[in-house]
């Protein structure tokens, strides 16, 4: 960079130049969820949809229970987020979309950054992604584990969904190989304010179902999260 | 903060301190299916981490082990996938 600005941060990493590059807020809302009933098959799955147009948005939520939020459907721009309550009780929350920064100015006053073609790359109006930290969850977190980011207020994105389950059996029909008994178990998130939790919750338990030859008996995979400070957003 | 750039907005709260760690996206990788891969963060400095935001892909059905799905790790400066069913599209930068 011949001319111009840039900003490092303590560990000398250029934090902003002309070639800044970011998500930035576009849409927020709030939801208000009745509590999933899990057991017999999830027999009540309590979630909403959320609809936003964009680029490549991702969605970043704070909730009072243990829930995840993870994209349903994408119909050319349009893209449908499922926001799913993994507890029995009732919950609050609230999400927030993140999507390709535009060059629309926030505003004509503040401080802004323009790369060689005159194109905004930075205004310090907008609401950007701020990462605090990204949480790869290897093990069954149980009850929950936590994290604390102290002074902020976190969200969470949900990367990579985390799940285990256990194909026995079934009691009722113990040597019919064409059906199965399922357990199994989603790691969702909540948040206390600074505080984000991720715990492991019963999606289908009791259930019975059509075995396919595919199937293996017992499988796990990592959940892995992107945890983002959304203070006075 | 003893020294840097802070910016306020109009109620006088803090919108921007560079004191803290801002995020910064380098890149965007699409995978292949069935195709594992890696690559070195470029643009990379020392105490700088690295993140992967994706849209989760949700588990098929309940026996979601019937299709492996498409593992993206970050082990230092390196960001690895492992070759899922699907192609997977990836943002990842520097916080």
């Amino acid at each position: 960079m011949p001319e111009g600005l840039q900003v490092f941060n303590d560990s000398g990493f250029i934090q902003i130049d002309a070639n800044y590059l970011n998500l930035e807020l576009k849409q927020r809302g709030s939801f208000n969820l009745a509590g999933s009933n899990t057991a017999n098959g999830g027999s009540t799955s309590s979630g909403l949809s959320v609809t936003v147009n964009g680029e490549s948005p991702v969605i970043a939520i704070q909730s009072t229970t243990f829930c995840c939020a993870y994209p349903l459907s994408q119909n050319g721009n349009s893209f449908t987020f499922y926001i799913y309550n993994g507890d029995n009780q009732a919950c609050s929350g609230e999400y927030f979309v993140f999507d390709n920064s535009s060059a629309d100015q926030a505003s004509d006053s503040g401080f802004q950054v323009f790369n060689p073609q005159g194109r905004l790359v930075f205004d310090a109006g907008k609401k950007y992604l701020r990462v605090l930290d990204y949480w790869q969850v290897d093990d069954n977190p149980g009850e929950s584990i936590s994290r604390d980011y102290p002074g902020k207020s976190v969200a969470v994105v949900m990367c990579d969904f985390g799940y285990r389950y256990v194909v026995a059996p079934s009691p009722a029909d113990p040597t019919n190989p064409n059906y199965a008994f399922l357990q199994s178990w989603l790691n969702c998130s909540k948040t206390q304010g600074s505080k984000l939790l991720i715990g492991d919750r019963a999606t289908y338990t009791n259930a019975f179902a059509q075995k396919d030859p595919g199937m293996v008996t017992t499988s796990e995979y990592p959940s892995r999260w992107l945890v983002v400070d959304v203070t006075n957003y | 903060m003893a020294y840097g750039l802070q910016c306020f907005d109009a109620q006088g709260r803090i919108i921007l301190d560079i004191t803290d760690s801002i995020s910064k996206v380098i890149g965007v990788v699409q995978t292949q299916a069935n195709v594992a891969g890696s690559l070195q963060v470029p643009d990379f400095a020392g105490g700088t981490r690295v993140f992967v935001s994706r849209r989760a892909t949700p588990p098929s059905g309940p026996f979601p082990a019937q299709g492996k799905r498409c593992e993206v790790t970050v082990n230092g400066r390196t960001i690895s996938w492992t070759a899922g069913r699907g192609p997977v599209v990836f943002t990842y930068g520097v916080y």
